[in-house]
């Protein structure tokens, strides 16, 4: 009894290896598409890097522009108003960078729609916050060939090649039978089928990622291992839905259909669907709205009274009205009071605007809790750090930074303060680091559920199925 | 006579098969759903819009008495209509602004893209006609042909239909003539409704040009579904197996359709790079310093305008001049900052459509991106038409600047900035009217892309000619 044991490990171990070799060298069984599949991924997942690379440069030559921009900008501005600091003020813009991580170039989701760096001067912030970067609509539209976009489009056809006819294949070539009479282990042998392909489309994709370390210069973070978790996760996913096709026992033309049809719908169809619904779910207020009831809010305070605008500035600010009044060429208490109105009376509307954005941002990561593409493209945004969420705090950043930059400019402008007692090359471009925590178990939950529940399936299924020859 | 008799029998025997019935009613169903939310969608936008247009018409009209000068800060805004067909092909309007701020002094960029507002997963594609047209229909194809000789071959009836007279070439354009009905069939119903739509929305008064690009559209679309009918059943007639047939098929849709156009844009974005927007500003800002070649300064700029001015009233001083000269200076500068700016807004641009023409050139290997580029010009959805329409409202904020200019030339005396027009006076400036370019002006934008779809096409049945000759069948 144990001899027959041993000689059936003994088999079971040589059939392994014989799937192997059949896996990755055989003619037969399109052994030889199985190799130019594997090298296609590989040499797009390294163009992928590329295309990363080439992001995080142009990235960070805009921040270097505007870093010089600022140090030579400040002082030439300061030498031509050194006499009138309210002047000087209308004109210095004041810059705040968006963080750009390694990790962005990995999935850089929406950060070539949104400009990363933000330059505010202390008028009204609502006409300066929508300022877009130059870029072409035609690539915008098209979008990056990145890392995120090779793991989430092209691994599951990879591994829907590798997986579609596991068993179909062998049954059509009437092998089936000698394998399940072979086998005392059956399951645990189709296991070892998955697993082994699975070993082989892992290594790709740590591959891709352990050059893209190096290449990109990503630290080695717990904000870098959830995102390999969830690039993991997502694999897993696709394997469970393999396995659970295979488990269906049906023809191979029929596990291909089938395979490509969820491929389908799951990065094709619903997430357009989807992304209309939300759309059309929460209606944004054009953004514009914002814009002309600042401009309104402003420009009819030419024509109003000037203590009534006053009176609105201290209700405001009440500890400027302690601030006595200089004699100036030009009234810039009073003008940066409509500036300031401007901004509060369109308060409303921008709030409206943050509002549904936020509404947006979290209906559409509830509804991706049960559409494991969309959670993945969604998570690696979120983990990379060039998601809606990070664009919401970010503007929220600049707006408080624009607060702080008024605060301290106010008191120098009443005063008319000497311009050149200011050093004014101090003043540096100032970057918002996004901090907003990340659950593992947002992340990572989605996964679990979605792999134990094919998985499952699919197991159970094999049970039924497994000895129908 | 042969070829109808194949083409009727596909024709009929697709329609008996209910796995492809449930599919194409699928397919069928996204295609109206997205006509209709498509329609929806561009209905309220086009409405905003126009509502936008009229408030920012009703801003200006409704100034106080105010210096001429005053009102070109106050500015106003030019929002960009909806063209008809927009609702079959969103095309760029998501990413590009919606609006441009119109003020005296500087040019502004079209602001405000629906992208802007949207969460990542708009970057998976939006759910219009032209997404359903250009990347399912064809995918259905391919599984309605790809086992269309194979099958046949396997089960042993070409050789019945070979012995009854039929030769090759009958079997395939049979078969190409079968499938396209059938694709027919499925499309018809939802083009059917959007053209209802689009006649329905003008009150069945659309202009000859909506109705010529509807036509041309789906000329074009028609054009794009034969090239897939008649690549599959060639692909499928080459082909050892129906696997290998499929194998086949689907590598070039994914390549063709989602992998070379994301590629291209990558390559055309790092072959002909741009300036980081703070860098563009800067050179627009030394420009107008410096001059425009470096050597001529603004103040020196000035000095010369003030010396002819001088001259050509015949005074010695500005003071003694009959009109304003501030009016004067400023209209100057205008023309000067405008040259600038088209500089600058100019090159940047070229190199933009430097990258897009990547695009054209490789639709000449592959259709989707040339079918993409006419659908998006044919639905005024494209960079030219968005070129189009920033060039207009450029064109109309200089008219607005300088009649103000102008007007502050004459009305008043130099140093004056506090006398006021009369409210009456904004009612003669003339509104902001966008008119969509004709269809011609649009086709001949896309005149490349229109040459790559027949060269490829003809190219095709060349190909398919020469390749039919050598085809087994049995």
């Amino acid at each position: 009894m144990g001899g027959s044991l041993a000689i059936n490990q003994n088999l079971n171990r040589s059939m392994i290896r014989l799937a192997f070799i059949q896996f990755i060298r055989s003619g037969r069984y399109a052994g030889a598409g199985i190799r130019i599949g594997l090298f296609f991924l590989l040499a797009i997942g390294v163009i992928s890097l590329f295309v990363g690379k080439q992001f995080a440069q142009q990235q960070q030559q805009g921040i270097t522009d505007v870093v010089q921009f600022q140090q030579t900008d400040f002082p030439r501005q300061a030498a031509l108003h050194h006499d009138d600091m309210g002047l000087l003020l209308y004109y210095l813009k004041f810059s705040v960078i968006n963080q750009t991580r390694p990790l962005t170039a990995l999935a850089i989701g929406q950060r070539d729609v949104n400009p990363s760096v933000q330059s505010v001067t202390i008028r009204g912030l609502e006409g300066q916050k929508y300022d877009a970067d130059l870029t072409n609509p035609a690539n915008l539209l098209l979008g990056n060939v990145d890392f995120s976009f090779v793991l989430v489009y092209l691994f599951p056809l990879l591994i829907i090649a590798f997986t579609y006819s596991i068993i179909s294949d062998e049954k059509e070539n009437g092998t089936w039978s000698i394998v399940a009479v072979q086998s005392r282990h059956l399951l645990g042998f189709i296991g070892q089928l998955f697993l082994l392909r699975l070993a082989v489309v892992m290594a790709v994709m740590l591959l891709i990622v352990a050059l893209a370390i190096p290449v990109l210069g990503i630290p080695l973070d717990g904000v870098l291992g959830l995102f390999l978790g969830t690039s993991v996760g997502y694999i897993l996913f696709w394997f469970s839905v393999c396995f659970w096709v295979a488990s269906l026992q049906r023809a191979s033309s029929t596990n291909a259909i089938l395979l490509l049809g969820i491929w389908l719908v799951l990065l094709i169809v619903l997430p357009a669907g989807v992304n209309n619904y939300i759309t059309a779910r929460y209606p944004v207020p054009e953004a514009q709205a914002t814009t002309l009831a600042q401009r309104k809010g402003y420009h009819e305070k030419w024509d109003t009274d000037k203590t009534a605008t006053l009176e609105k500035f201290y209700a405001h600010y009440p500890q400027f009205r302690q601030v006595p009044v200089v004699d100036m060429p030009t009234d810039w208490r009073w003008y940066y009071a409509m500036q300031q109105l401007g901004d509060d009376e369109s308060a409303g509307q921008a709030g409206e605007l943050r509002q549904k954005l936020e509404q947006r941002e979290r209906a559409s990561r509830s509804i991706a809790q049960f559409m494991p593409t969309l959670h993945t493209q969604l998570q690696l945004g979120e983990l990379a750090r060039s998601g809606l969420g990070n664009q919401l705090r970010f503007m929220d950043y600049t707006s408080q930074f624009h607060e702080k930059m008024r605060l301290y400019s106010y008191p120098k402008i009443f005063t008319n303060a000497p311009v050149l007692a200011e050093k004014w090359t101090d003043f540096k471009v100032d970057t918002f680091t996004d901090e907003a925590p990340i659950h593992p178990l947002s992340v990572l939950g989605t996964f679990v559920l979605f792999i134990a529940l094919f998985a499952g399936l699919g197991w159970f299924r094999f049970r039924q199925t497994i000895y129908h020859l | 006579m042969i070829r109808q008799l194949i083409a009727r029998n596909e024709f009929t025997q697709t329609r008996r098969d209910r796995r492809f019935v449930v599919a194409a009613g699928v397919v069928l169903l996204l295609l109206v759903v997205a006509t209709w939310t498509g329609f929806r969608n561009y209905r309220s936008l086009a409405d905003k819009r126009e509502q936008a247009n009229q408030s920012a018409r009703a801003a200006w009209l409704g100034q106080t008495e105010k210096n001429p000068h005053s009102a070109a800060h106050y500015g106003t805004f030019a929002f960009r209509p909806k063209s008809d067909l927009s609702f079959l092909d969103f095309g760029l309007d998501t990413y590009t602004g919606a609006s441009v701020y119109l003020e005296g002094h500087r040019q502004n960029d079209a602001k405000f893209s629906a992208a802007e507002d949207a969460t990542v997963l708009i970057r998976f594609g939006e759910m219009t006609v032209a997404f359903v047209l250009q990347l399912l229909i064809p995918l259905l194809t391919i599984f309605l042909c790809f086992s269309t000789f194979t099958r046949e071959r396997v089960e042993n009836t070409l050789k019945l239909l070979v012995s009854q007279g039929a030769s090759t070439p009958d079997l395939y354009w049979g078969k190409v003539w079968g499938y396209s009905q059938v694709v027919g069939l499925m499309v018809g119903p939802a083009l059917l409704l959007a053209g209802g739509l689009l006649f329905a929305q003008t009150g069945f008064d659309a202009t000859a040009d909506t109705g010529l690009r509807l036509v041309l559209f789906v000329l074009l679309y028609a054009l794009y579904f034969f090239l897939f009918v008649a690549g599959s059943v060639f692909v499928s007639a080459r082909s050892s197996s129906s696997r290998n047939s499929l194998l086949t098929l689907l590598g070039v849709w994914i390549v063709a359709c989602i992998i070379l156009p994301k590629a291209t844009a990558n390559l055309g974005e790092s072959l002909f790079s741009v300036p980081s927007s703070y860098a563009f500003r800067k050179q627009i800002n030394e420009d107008q310093e410096k001059g425009i070649d470096g050597h001529n300064p603004s103040s020196a700029r000035a000095k010369e305008l003030e010396k002819k001015i001088l001259a050509q009233y015949g005074v010695d001083s500005v003071s003694k001049l009959p009109v304003n000269f501030d009016g004067i200076v400023m209209q100057e500068g205008e023309k000067y900052t405008s040259m600038v700016y088209q500089k600058h807004f100019g090159a940047l641009q070229d190199q933009f459509e430097r990258q897009n023409s990547l695009a054209d050139i490789v639709g000449f290997l592959n259709p989707y991106l040339a079918v993409r580029d006419l659908s998006m010009g044919l639905s005024g959805s494209d960079y030219a038409h968005f070129l189009d329409f920033k060039a207009k409202a450029e064109q109309y904020r200089f008219g607005l600047v300088e009649r103000l200019n102008n007007h502050m030339k004459t009305f008043s005396k130099t140093g004056d900035w506090e006398k006021t027009v009369s409210r009456d006076f904004w009612a003669q400036t003339p509104d902001f009217q966008y008119q969509l370019p004709p269809v011609g002006w649009a086709l001949r934008r896309h005149a490349l892309s229109g040459l790559a779809l027949m060269l490829f096409g003809s190219m095709l049945v060349w190909g398919v000619r020469r390749g039919l000759k050598t085809v087994s069948i049995a």
